[in-house]
C-alpha cells in the first residue's frame, strides 16, 4: 500500500487499485452473483 | 481398568502430538515454491499484475512464487483444475469477476462453482473499453453504431477475453442497448485478441483500460463502460449502463490457515486507492 513504485506502475497501465481483503472480497462476489443472474435472465444468456 | 486408563493416556499423547506436528507444519507455512496460475494468456491484465505482485509475495511468504497459465473456457480450465488441487496453499490462481460468477450461470458446469474459489484478496479492477484501430473510419461511439446498423447483423465483429467474460457480456450490453448484432470473438485472453484488432481480423475489440493506455497511438478507445470519460480519447463515451467491471486477485482452495500469511499482504508494498 505505501510502496509509490507499485502504485506508479498499476496508475500508469490505467488500473484502478483497491484493496478487498477475503471478506470484502466474498460479499462483492456474492453481491455480483445476484446481479449477474439479473442481467443474464434479461440478456436471454440464461433461462428466466 | 489399569491397561484402559494407560491406553487412553497414550492415545491423547498420540493425539497430541499430531495436532502439535500439524499446528507446527501450517505454522511454517510457506514451505516451497508456490504456483500461482494465470487463467489466460501473456500480456494481458491477469498476467501484468502476477508480475506486478510476485515479488511483494515473494518477499512477505520468502518462497518463490512460479508464475504458470493455464488457458481455455476463458479461465474456467484454470479454475476447474484449481478446485481438484490438493487443498494446501501452494497452488493458487488469479481469479477474475465477472467471470468466475457468470461462467457457472451460463455454463451450467463450468468445472467449479464460484464460491468453490476462496478469494485470498482482490486488489484491482478495469473498466471495459470499445477500442478500434486509429485507422478506423469510426471516429466516436455513434460512428461506431450507424455503420453496424447500415450493414448485415453480425457483420461487425468485436475481439474480446473469452467467453463468460466481462468483455462478452459488455459486448452483449451495447448489442442490447445500441440494438445492433454484433458478433462477439473470444479469445485465450486480451494479450492474444491485441494483435487480432492490431492485423485488423476484428472491426473492434471489448477490451479494459489497461490495453487502451498500452496501445494508445495504435488504438482508439470510443466508450468506456464507467460513470467517467477516458481523457486519453476525448470521442471516448462514458456508458450510463451497467457495471462490467473486471476485479482481479490470487484466489485459492485451502483452509483458512494457510492464507493467513497472504492476507498479511494488505500490511505489505500494495497499491491501495487509499495509500
Amino acid at each position: 500500500m505505501k510502496d509509490p513504485e507499485v502504485k506508479k506502475k498499476m496508475d500508469q497501465n490505467a488500473f484502478k487499485t483497491e484493496f478487498m481483503g477475503p471478506e470484502a472480497s466474498l460479499a462483492l462476489v456474492k453481491k455480483k452473483m445476484v446481479e449477474y443472474e439479473i442481467i443474464m435472465k434479461e440478456l436471454g444468456r440464461i433461462k428466466k | 481398568m489399569k491397561k484402559i486408563a494407560i491406553g487412553c493416556i497414550a492415545l491423547v499423547a498420540i493425539l497430541t502430538l499430531v495436532w502439535v506436528g500439524a499446528t507446527g507444519a501450517a505454522d511454517k507455512f510457506p514451505t516451497k515454491r508456490i504456483t500461482y496460475n494465470i487463467c489466460f494468456n501473456p500480456g494481458g491484465e491477469s498476467d501484468i499484475t502476477a508480475r506486478f505482485q510476485e515479488q511483494a509475495l515473494k518477499k512477505v511468504l520468502g518462497v518463490d512464487i512460479s508464475i504458470n497459465y493455464k488457458i481455455g473456457g476463458g479461465g474456467a480450465l484454470c479454475w476447474s483444475e484449481l478446485v481438484q488441487t490438493k487443498p494446501d496453499g501452494y497452488v493458487i490462481a488469479g481469479h477474475n469477476l465477472p467471470h468466475i460468477a457468470l461462467q457457472p450461470l451460463e455454463m451450467g458446469n463450468a468445472g467449479y462453482k464460484t464460491l468453490d474459489l476462496k478469494n485470498i484478496y482482490m486488489f484491482e479492477s478495469t473498466p471495459n473499453i470499445l477500442l478500434v484501430r486509429n485507422d478506423s473510419p469510426y471516429k466516436t461511439l455513434k460512428d461506431f453504431i450507424e455503420a453496424a446498423k447500415k450493414n448485415p447483423p453480425g457483420v461487425f465483429t468485436v475481439g474480446g477475453s473469452g467467453t463468460s467474460s466481462a468483455n462478452d457480456l459488455g459486448t452483449t450490453m451495447l448489442s442490447k442497448a445500441a440494438g445492433i448484432q454484433l458478433t462477439y470473438i473470444p479469445f485465450g485472453g486480451t494479450g492474444s485478441a491485441v494483435p487480432a484488432l492490431l492485423g485488423g481480423h476484428v472491426t473492434a475489440l471489448m477490451s479494459y483500460s489497461t490495453m487502451g493506455v498500452q496501445y494508445k497511438g495504435k488504438f482508439r478507445a470510443l466508450a468506456i463502460a464507467s460513470g467517467s470519460g477516458w481523457k486519453s480519447s476525448p470521442t471516448c463515451r462514458p456508458s450510463r449502463n451497467r457495471d462490467t467491471t473486471s476485479w482481479r486477485g490470487p484466489t485459492g482452495v485451502s483452509p483458512p490457515l494457510r492464507e493467513r500469511r497472504m492476507r498479511s499482504l494488505r500490511f505489505l508494498p500494495m497499491p491501495s486507492r487509499r495509500s
